[in-house]
């Protein structure tokens, strides 16, 4: 039973105090979780991220280019005290938003949206597909398609608010979006309740998993605890 | 006041002596003006003064003034009538009487007509005048107003018809009064009768108020009171509207026995009763100086106003020490005369949170000393041991239950065909990689969720060295790079860190960090390496790994749903957009990744395989018969899922119990 050990199951019964209120040894275990994260985070950055970056720039590799990023994260850093008649950080900042906006839409657009429509568009419910009518119908696949299919026509017109259907057509057009609409909060419903299940049982797994370290520490120190011989 | 006013300025400056000549020519025709040197006789006096009261100063109607040919006949019948049913006597006296007599010396005047009370009325003469007057000869539309009034006032007794010294002119017609008297005076009109009976003999007309210097001697008690509709009559017929208004002076003189000032006369700046003069030259009351009796005598308006609530006097004035702020805050608008207004939305809010007490500052509780605390952290540590110890004997039971076994069962059943398909399609990639591939794997978890994920990397780790892969581990959050190591490392007693398995650590920036991954060979390296290599290329073993593209498989172990989209969009947009990628994520992630499942068709940004949570990584370890931490959770899992579905039917049960009961 190491030191480490120990430290781990005394502040794991700290945070578990919290189940009687708010006191003293939660906050302590939550400051020290907080202090030991940012901590570690600066160190990480500085040995992992900046000083290789700055080795890289000024000795192993130095041009112009490998200086940019150094000469961006001063211009950054004046954001905290700058001149007045100097806005340099306006420049990486700028810098900084710029590229993060491109990766973001353009991730979005060829890396969720299309693919998600081309995965869409290539749903088959032709039978022919699977080999005839009867392996189709007997078919896990086809039935998954039809439900993708389903839900997400019904999603998409769960969201037509504002579409109201005029001339000759428009009784029945409405009642045919308001039909679809009715099946899309039934799937949208059914997908939360997925989501918080699944939410629930994954907080439930970091529970045993924390009950089970613990008796299995304990029982590394004594093991009649966890055999019960 | 305005008449007080009126009648001392008027009074002060003398009388004027209309000349025969100022008669107007209607008047003159109708034979009313009587030679001025005609001696009048005291009864003739009398007798106008019964009939048409004393003439006001402004009688004498200017040269100026235009001929007035539209007196209507019944009017000319009317001073004819009276000048011929008067007594010889009376009756050139009774013409004379539309005459202005300045030869009558004001000081005799002032002292004669203070007369008697109006206890014998001299009703009878101008009853009979309105009997001649008659209005039978006239159309119903054709008798003004005024004359109806008459007719009214005939039919009231004297006793309740106020004196003509109370017009405010005697010049000015009773319309004009009407319309300048204001809505709260009328509520004065009892208390004018009330006056005319009991304090007549106070303020009694006479020559001196109208302005008149009569000659006549002064009349008896019986003669001086006239009725106001007689003077409001002679005014008409005399003086224009637009005639100088006259003011009724007070006349000095004095009291008759048992008589004494009224208050009002008093507080007029009069001197005491019996002094002389009252109100010829005194004191003026100011406008804004009402005397008490005039000012308890006005009607409130605020009384009008629905919903408004006057404060009472008595509560206005009390002297009884104050409660609270709401008393003092009432008394005050009681003493400035603000009404109580009625509440309105929101005031009765706004009274109630201003008249709470002040908020006495909440002590703080008491500071548990040290050694409760460490007391009580004691006494938790204890209580949870005992459940833990407890709970050995059930556990050991559901181990058998619930456990490994069960879930082989589970495994083997047509329902667990999806979870085994799933873990299938996870599988595949892995299971065709060639030797010494490499295969990028995404450590995008922290210490909170390793409980979950840890077997989910560690079973996976296991595969794919267990297939010869070169394995390079990074994350996207600083964390990630310790657990990655402690990931390695846990296998390195089969597979030396350094030589099949390598971690890059940390990349920073999310997103343009995972484009970094593009140059992928110089990156550096994370942890202690017992080869001096900085860079990834630089390892032995690893020197032909340069650029993504040398990588055969992503692995992406995640507890979110948001670093696996980030790795799906970026490399679909780089030349490893083809490369095969499988994702071991959370429970809580799961559904949001689902939708990028699809093994059937792999492709860019696409997920050939997926496994989540602890089932998940329960069904790897049996997969590969190497049971661990996730099939040893399995009870404990089971064990929670049967507490949540019986907690959702309980609760819905009451639901619709509830709701039951409440419809």
């Amino acid at each position: 039973l190491s030191i480490e050990t120990i430290v781990a199951a005394v502040l794991t019964f700290m945070v578990w105090s919290y189940l009687l209120g708010d006191n003293p040894a939660f906050r302590v275990a939550e400051h020290l979780l907080v202090g030991t994260a940012a901590g570690y985070a600066a160190v990480v950055a500085w040995f992992n991220v900046l000083q290789p970056a700055a080795e890289r720039a000024l000795v192993s590799q130095l041009s112009p280019l490998a200086v940019l990023p150094l000469i961006l994260c001063g211009l950054l850093a004046m954001r905290v005290r700058r001149p007045t008649w100097l806005n340099g950080s306006a420049v990486a900042v700028a810098f900084l938003v710029g590229v993060g906006s491109g990766l973001t839409v353009g991730g979005a657009l060829f890396g969720t949206l299309w693919s998600q429509v081309t995965a869409a568009a290539a749903l088959s419910l032709d039978p022919a597909d699977y080999g005839d009518l009867q392996p189709a119908l007997s078919s896990p696949a086809f039935w998954q398609s039809l439900a993708i299919l389903i839900g997400t026509i019904g999603a998409f017109f769960y969201f037509a608010f504002n579409t109201r259907p005029g001339g000759r057509l428009g009784g029945p057009g409405g009642a045919f979006i308001r039909f679809w609409s009715g099946v899309g909060l039934w799937i949208i419903t059914m997908a939360l309740g997925a989501l918080f299940a699944n939410a629930a049982m994954a907080r439930f797994s970091l529970l045993i998993g924390r009950v089970q370290w613990l008796l299995d520490a304990l029982g590394t120190a004594w093991p009649p605890l966890v055999t019960g011989r | 006041l305005e008449r007080a006013s009126v009648a001392s300025e008027v009074a002060e400056s003398p009388p004027s002596a209309p000349a025969p000549e100022e008669m107007p020519d209607w008047l003159r025709d109708l034979g009313l003006a009587a030679p001025p040197t005609e001696p009048v006789s005291p009864d003739a006096t009398a007798a106008s003064s019964a009939t048409l009261g004393p003439l006001p100063a402004t009688a004498a109607v200017p040269a100026d003034v235009p001929e007035q040919p539209e007196v209507p006949e019944w009017l000319s019948r009317l001073v004819r009538a009276t000048a011929e049913e008067a007594t010889p006597e009376a009756g050139a006296p009774a013409a004379a009487a539309f005459e202005p007599t300045p030869s009558r010396p004001p000081a005799d005047t002032a002292a004669e007509v203070v007369g008697p009370p109006a206890a014998q009325p001299p009703a009878a003469p101008a009853a009979d005048t309105f009997e001649m007057i008659g209005t039978a000869d006239l159309a119903p539309d054709e008798v003004p107003d005024w004359l109806r009034e008459l007719e009214m006032i005939q039919a009231v007794p004297v006793d309740s018809v106020p004196p003509a010294w109370e017009t405010p002119s005697a010049s000015t017609t009773s319309g004009d009064i009407e319309d300048e008297v204001p809505p709260w005076m009328d509520d004065l009109q009892p208390l004018r009768s009330l006056a005319a009976g009991s304090a007549d003999a106070g303020a009694p007309p006479s020559a001196e108020e109208t302005g008149t210097e009569s000659p006549v001697v002064a009349p008896s008690s019986e003669e001086y009171v006239a009725p106001e509709w007689l003077a409001e009559l002679q005014s008409l017929v005399e003086s224009p509207p637009e005639a100088a208004p006259s003011a009724p002076a007070i006349s000095t003189g004095p009291l008759p026995p048992g008589e004494t000032t009224p208050d009002w006369l008093r507080d007029l700046g009069a001197g005491p009763a019996g002094s002389g003069i009252v109100g010829v030259s005194g004191p003026v009351a100011e406008p804004g100086q009402l005397p008490d009796w005039l000012t308890q005598l006005k009607p409130a308006e605020v009384d009008t106003i629905p919903g408004v609530e006057r404060i009472p006097p008595a509560e206005a004035a009390s002297t009884e020490p104050l409660s609270t702020e709401e008393d003092a805050i009432e008394s005050l608008r009681a003493r400035l005369g603000m009404p109580r207004l009625p509440d309105v939305e929101g005031a009765a809010l706004i009274r109630d949170i201003v008249s709470e007490p002040a908020a006495t500052a909440t002590e703080p509780p008491p500071r548990r000393s040290l050694v409760n605390t460490m007391i009580w952290v004691l006494i938790v540590i204890a209580i949870l041991l005992g459940i833990a110890i407890l709970s050995l004997a059930v556990l050991s039971r559901a181990q058998e239950l619930l456990g490994g076994p069960a879930f082989q069962r589970f495994l083997d059943s047509p329902v667990g065909a999806g979870l085994v398909a799933g873990l299938e399609a996870y599988r595949a990639p892995l299971a065709t990689l060639p030797d010494d591939a490499v295969v990028l794997m995404g450590i995008d978890y922290s210490p909170a969720t390793e409980a979950e994920m840890r077997p989910l990397a560690e079973m996976t780790l296991r595969d794919l060295l267990g297939q010869r892969a070169r394995v390079v581990t990074v994350s996207l959050r600083p964390e990630g790079a310790a657990l990655a190591h402690q990931l390695l490392l846990s296998q390195a007693d089969r597979y030396p860190f350094g030589e099949r398995t390598l971690n890059l650590g940390y990349l920073p920036g999310e997103l343009s960090g995972l484009r970094s991954l593009v140059a992928l060979g110089d990156l550096p390296l994370y942890g202690t390496l017992p080869t001096a290599c900085a860079r990834l290329a630089e390892c032995p073993a690893w020197e032909d790994v340069r650029t993504l593209d040398d990588v055969a498989l992503v692995v992406e172990v995640a507890d979110a749903a948001a670093p696996v989209r980030w790795w799906l969009e970026q490399l679909s947009t780089t030349s490893a957009a083809a490369r095969p990628m499988v994702a071991a994520v959370s429970a809580a992630a799961a559904p949001e990744v689902r939708p990028y499942y699809n093994p059937a068709a792999p492709g860019p940004a696409r997920l050939q395989g997926v496994i989540s949570g602890v089932t998940g990584a329960a069904a790897y370890e049996l997969s590969l018969r190497q049971p661990g931490r996730a099939v040893r959770s399995l009870a404990a899992q089971s064990a929670a899922h049967l507490g949540l579905v019986v907690t959702a039917l309980v609760g819905t049960f009451v639901g619709l119990r509830a709701r039951a009961v409440g419809d």
